[in-house]
């Protein structure tokens, strides 16, 4: 099973890549803000001061030749770093910044006169380009991921201390000082030297020189590699950053191998003014990097947003979040009691999907959503919480459209049993009227008719009584054969609506005509829905269009959905009137439950038309098998 | 005369055994799910001379499998029965015999009465309240006769 770490337990290191796990989410600090514009002040502040000590330092001729290069190589490192620290995610690449251009500032004091602050100003030199280095390593969030980049780090550390300060303290002069230390003779003497012992101190320089071009060379390969290993989305926010880096750690090499070889040869210098340059231009191009970066983040987290709003359902939701993270092994999973993980559609996660996967939770998602995925992508904090960020919340929309969709499903699947509940009960109280009450009223007047026969000759008071109790038979035959065609027409059972609909008018108040004989037949409950939606539009006329109206009741049917018009020309009303909404309730009742609709438009004086309609989606499905009788 | 009484393999129906009708006599088979109404129609048909009630049964069905065997003049059939309606009966009726006579009654109104029974060869419809002695027998014999 997945043995990955959580993504939210910081300092853990991933098994599988030997890379750290991610650290506690990053949340900014209000305090950040003021720190890193304190520091920026501070370097600033260090810059200049260093600045004009360099500027009135040996070189009297030209004194802003020096310091002003440097001044600005100190300003930018320090914009830049400021910059970065204003974000929580490159806050800490920001302060590696910080300490760089504060060593470059330091830097400045070789253009010294005074001897201590010229030995400070060249002891520093080698210690901010290795910084650079470091910052190069750890872009863009400040911190070496990989243990050959620290492996890498440590040898340049070690090389500076056990190799170059023995080279510093064995001569009276700093052999190789770069282009901008050109003060030969005027030089300062280097006042930790202990002894003279030139030839030594050569040959230790050289040699950290030859380790330091290795080292360059190596931090060129890392992060060559780490690019290419990295998951694609950080891929492309690196790629402006190591490209500087590559660049930078390459020309420091170059020069690195010249100092060793032909310390003083053109060429020597000539690298070592391209050194100068770089270490000018890399600061803006880890300004680059980072706003690159900062748009490809910004790019994947509304293209993440516009696919997860949108995703119908837990398949897409997934290949949204993979898409954008370019992971199309990732997956969806919970965990279960047991700790075996299962995907959205509760299958189990195999191993051999997972081996060498990582897994990590989506915070603040109520049902613990985790997501499976390439570990590669932990190494791209930024983006990965983003998306974790904004996948807890599409995630939670997306669960919250699932469960109201399904209520409103619920709720009209609910409708639509309530109204073929009520219909079938309608029915089932019309047969037992029929098969019960009717049938026995029915036989009783059959059996006075044949006493009628059998008393006629004898009794004329038992004939008349006879003739009295039928026409009061006859009655009430009448009055339950209407209750039950109002309850449930027979007609409608046997004919379809349009013939149930035209019984019903011969029996209204006021005239009514139905069109409509080829609609064909239809389920039984839509044909019930049909029917007593236009009876209720119709009795609404007979109650409300006053008398001489007329009524005409239209039905017609394509291929989307049956379709009714009952209108008069009658009084009509004004359709603000909650009054008049009543019928139209009861007809939307009707109709709803099966995905249609209904409308009303009634003007003073100019009649009332109720029309609606059903799907016929619903209406091409099979009438019920259930026997049929007619009539 | 010799009647003896045998009940259909259902159990539903009675066939009417050794029933030689005299001349003139209109034989009828009652087909009705309403027990009470069938009692009703064999008491006012046995009560007239020249009317015979030669068979009953509850449903179309039935009555279409016992056609053959009692060859009714005329069959008084409910048109609204749960197994085989009067009018899906008539027809299966009319198509083993051409001279099959079907008189079809119901509790409703005349337009309550479905389209399809006036196609199906029915002899007549006849509102179930509307029979008494003085319409349905003149109807029988209409109907026996124009076979």
């Amino acid at each position: 099973m997945v043995e990955a770490e959580n993504m939210r337990v910081g300092g853990t290191e991933d098994r599988d890549t030997g890379l750290p796990g991610v650290s506690a989410p990053i949340r900014y600090q209000f305090l950040d803000r003021w720190v890193s514009v304190v520091a920026g002040g501070c370097v600033l502040t260090v810059a200049l001061v260093v600045g004009v000590t360099a500027a009135v330092g040996w070189d009297r001729d030209h004194p802003w030749q020096a310091a002003t290069p440097r001044l600005a190589h100190v300003a930018v490192f320090g914009f830049v770093a400021v910059w970065a620290m204003q974000r929580p995610a490159t806050a800490r690449f920001g302060r590696v910044l910080l300490v760089v251009g504060l060593l470059f500032a330091v830097t400045s004091l070789s253009g010294s006169s005074n001897p201590w602050l010229y030995t400070i100003g060249r002891l520093v030199v080698p210690l901010a380009e290795v910084g650079l280095i470091y910052a190069a390593l750890a872009f863009p969030y400040g911190r070496l991921v990989l243990r050959r980049d620290r492996l890498l780090m440590a040898t340049l550390a070690c090389a500076v201390v056990v190799l170059w300060t023995p080279a510093v303290v064995l001569n009276h002069e700093f052999l190789v000082g770069g282009p901008l230390v050109q003060c030969g003779d005027r030089c300062p003497a280097n006042v930790l030297a202990v002894s003279q012992q030139t030839t030594v101190a050569s040959g230790l320089s050289s040699l950290v020189f030859l380790v330091l071009f290795g080292c360059l060379l190596g931090a060129a390969g890392s992060l060559v590699k780490r690019y290419r290993d990295t998951s694609p989305v950080l891929r492309r926010r690196l790629l402006v950053g190591t490209c500087a880096g590559v660049a930078y750690s390459t020309v420091l090499a170059s020069y690195a191998a010249l100092a060793a070889l032909i310390p003083h040869a053109q060429a020597t210098t000539a690298i070592g003014w391209l050194v100068i340059a770089a270490n000018l231009v890399i600061p803006i191009a880890f300004l680059v990097a980072l706003l690159h970066g900062r748009l490809i983040a910004r790019g994947v987290l509304l293209s993440l947003l516009r696919e997860l709003m949108v995703a119908p359902d837990a398949v897409a939701f997934r290949m949204a979040i993979a898409d954008v993270l370019e992971d199309p092994t990732l997956r969806l999973a919970h965990r279960q009691p047991d700790g075996e993980l299962i995907d959205l559609q509760g299958r189990p996660l195999i191993e051999r999907t997972n081996a060498g996967r990582a897994v990590s939770e989506v915070p603040g998602t109520a049902d613990g959503l985790l997501l499976v995925h390439d570990p590669a992508l932990r190494n791209d904090p930024e983006v990965f919480e983003a998306v974790c960020d904004a996948a807890a919340v599409a995630y939670d929309q997306h669960r919250q459209r699932l469960r109201v969709k399904a209520l409103v499903e619920d709720l009209r699947s609910s409708r639509e049993r309530l109204a073929v509940a009520r219909d079938t009960e309608r029915r089932r109280f019309e047969r037992d009227l029929h098969d019960g009450a009717q049938q026995g009223f029915v036989a009783a007047q059959v059996r006075l008719g044949i006493a009628r026969t059998r008393v006629s000759d004898e009794s004329a008071g038992a004939e008349s009584a006879l003739d009295e109790a039928s026409v009061q038979l006859d009655h009430a035959i009448g009055q339950l054969r209407d209750l039950a065609h109002g309850i449930y027409p027979a007609a409608l059972e046997s004919d379809g609506v349009a013939v149930a609909l035209r019984v019903a008018a011969s029996s209204a108040a006021l005239r009514t005509g139905v069109n409509g004989a080829d609609v064909g037949r239809f389920p039984r409950e839509i044909e019930a829905a049909v029917y007593f939606s236009c009876l209720e539009a119709m009795q609404n006329a007979d109650k409300h269009a006053g008398s001489g109206a007329h009524v005409n009741v239209a039905l017609t049917r394509d291929a989307h959905a049956v379709r009714f018009a009952v209108t008069d020309d009658g009084k009509g009303f004004d359709p603000d009137d909650v009054a008049g909404r009543g019928g139209l309730l009861n007809i939307r009742d009707r109709l709803e439950p099966f995905g249609g609709a209904a409308s009303i438009n009634s003007t003073r004086g100019g009649g009332t038309a109720v029309t609606g309609w059903v799907p016929v989606q619903a209406a091409t499905a099979s009438r019920q098998d259930d026997p049929r009788a007619s009539a | 005369m010799h009647r003896s009484a045998g009940r259909h393999p259902t159990g539903h129906c009675t066939i009417i055994q050794g029933v030689k009708p005299a001349a003139r006599t209109v034989t009828v088979m009652v087909v009705d799910d309403n027990k009470e109404f069938r009692d009703a129609m064999r008491d006012l048909l046995e009560g007239e001379p020249g009317f015979r009630v030669v068979a009953e049964a509850v449903s179309g069905r039935q009555a279409v499998d016992m056609y053959a065997r009692t060859s009714p003049d005329v069959v008084v059939m409910d048109i609204r029965m749960t197994e085989l309606d009067g009018i899906e009966a008539t027809r299966q009726l009319r198509r083993k015999d051409p001279q099959a006579s079907v008189v079809l009654v119901t509790v409703g109104t005349l337009q309550d009465i479905p389209e399809a029974a006036r196609e199906c060869g029915a002899a007549a419809v006849l509102g179930k309240p509307e029979i008494k002695s003085s319409n349905l027998f003149p109807l029988l014999r209409r109907v026996q006769r124009d076979r």
